[in-house]
């Protein structure tokens, strides 16, 4: 298969992941206060770069292979407002995944502390305070981030209904997703890294 | 922390330098041996065991071997940039009976603390780690290459490495060295790679990695490549954009 009819194989399934992923309409709330003792701490904006990072719950947001494709087609926002990195799933192939960090804050963050696109949010949004990860053995692992003010009432239907989502999707995901998202860890965007020596 | 001469299973570590000629030479022998697609790199470590080659003005180069019952069984080449405040380990290998033992894992420990040690020499402070550069397993044109590659970067990965989102060509040697000529290297050509930072405890605290102070330090002070060249261009155009030199 071309590269091009792969790219557009690859694109329409995970569109259709997530098509289902949203419409599932018996996910458990998950019973987190956000508003009330967060505002928005894992929400990556401007105003979080002066914070204690005690204070920061977290600060980048990784999409899923073509998950920026599918969020701007349902918001038409353009590639300018995320940040892009490179994954090669072949020499002769590469997808490219969006992020949002302290250099390229959340555009869909409204003044309220609201999510402008909650109804088709990322994954990783949805996700949190729950962190995947993959271990070196290749088994999926679950932390939990500790700086979510509001951890103490995670639903555990909700975290289960989390697991089972995320379990479905872990045989789609490439290797080097997994390693973006770890290299997350360590980066925040801000400050804007410099082109000087 | 001082560097343990001794690891697991009765290993010991032994410091390879110009005054110990036969360290050089089983040094040598060994690097061959674990590494014989790259023996034309042999100039390379005889360099890096003088410490301070000229060819190499902005690394503090260390060559080590290990010993474990009465022989060689592994080989270690790494350097100090002292430019910027982290390393590059060039090569770390072993002989197939002496792999599984951990033996690995302390070498990778021992190394970030002499990183830490030339790091204090130089006056940069703590060092953030050091850079490797890992083979692609997407770039293996035989099964069995390719588990050799996925097996180099899993044991990466365990000891703490964090792949970096750049991408990222290895060029064929350093530039200008008068210890290897263009026609050694005929029909090497770069390749890409994995650009893999493998953190001291200060780099793994760091919220906010400096992609762009790693690719300089590498392109510029390690492989001593021109300003603005193609690679730094590629490997920071998706960081920096129309920013980019």
């Amino acid at each position: 298969m071309k590269n091009e009819d792969l790219l557009i194989k690859l694109k329409a399934e995970w569109f259709e992941r997530f098509d289902d992923i949203l419409a599932n309409k018996t996910t458990a709330l998950s019973n987190l206060k956000c508003l009330e003792l967060c505002e928005a701490r894992c929400c990556p904006r401007v105003g979080m770069r002066p914070m204690a990072p005690e204070k920061i719950a977290s600060p980048v947001v990784v999409l899923l292979p073509f998950e920026m494709e599918y969020i701007m087609g349902k918001t038409g926002v353009g590639r300018e407002v995320f940040r892009i990195w490179p994954i090669d799933l072949t020499p002769s192939l590469r997808l490219e995944i969006g992020t949002l960090d302290l250099g390229k804050p959340c555009p869909f963050l409204q003044d309220d502390r609201l999510c402008g696109i909650h109804a088709h949010n990322p994954l990783d949004c949805r996700t949190f305070p729950m962190l995947p990860s993959l271990n070196p053995a290749g088994s999926m692992e679950w932390t939990l981030g500790e700086n979510c003010p509001s951890i103490a009432f995670l639903s555990p239907a909700f975290s289960d209904q989390m697991k089972h989502t995320w379990q479905g999707l872990e045989p789609h995901i490439p290797r080097a997703w997994w390693d973006l998202y770890a290299f997350a860890d360590h980066w925040t965007g801000y400050p804007e890294p410099s082109h000087a020596d | 922390m001082p560097i343990e001469m001794n690891g697991p299973g009765g290993a010991s570590l032994s410091i390879v330098n110009g005054s110990s000629p036969e360290l050089l030479q089983a040094a040598c022998q060994l690097f061959e041996q674990v590494f014989p697609e790259d023996r034309r790199y042999l100039p390379y470590l005889r360099a890096c065991a003088q410490g301070n080659h000229p060819s190499h003005p902005n690394t503090y180069d260390h060559v080590w071997l290990v010993g474990l019952n009465g022989q060689w069984v592994g080989v270690r080449i790494f350097s100090y940039i002292t430019t910027r405040t982290f390393g590059h380990g060039a090569y770390i290998g072993f002989t197939p009976q002496a792999r599984g033992a951990g033996l690995g894992t302390w070498l990778v420990e021992q190394t970030l603390r002499q990183l830490d040690d030339d790091a204090r020499k130089f006056g940069t402070g703590k060092s953030l780690g050091y850079l490797v550069e890992v083979e692609r397993p997407i770039d293996a044109e035989t099964e069995e290459e390719r588990k050799k590659d996925e097996r180099r970067l899993q044991f990466h990965r365990q000891c703490g490495g964090i792949i970096l989102p750049v991408p990222f060509v290895e060029p064929v040697m350093i530039e200008g060295v008068d210890y290897i000529s263009p026609t050694d290297l005929q029909g090497e050509s770069p390749r890409p790679m994995h650009l893999v930072l493998i953190p001291s405890e200060r780099g793994n605290s760091l919220q906010n990695l400096n992609l762009v102070d790693f690719v300089h330090g590498l392109y510029y002070d390690v492989y001593r490549l021109p300003r603005g060249h193609t690679f730094v261009k590629n490997a920071l155009s998706y960081l920096l954009g129309g920013k980019n030199e």
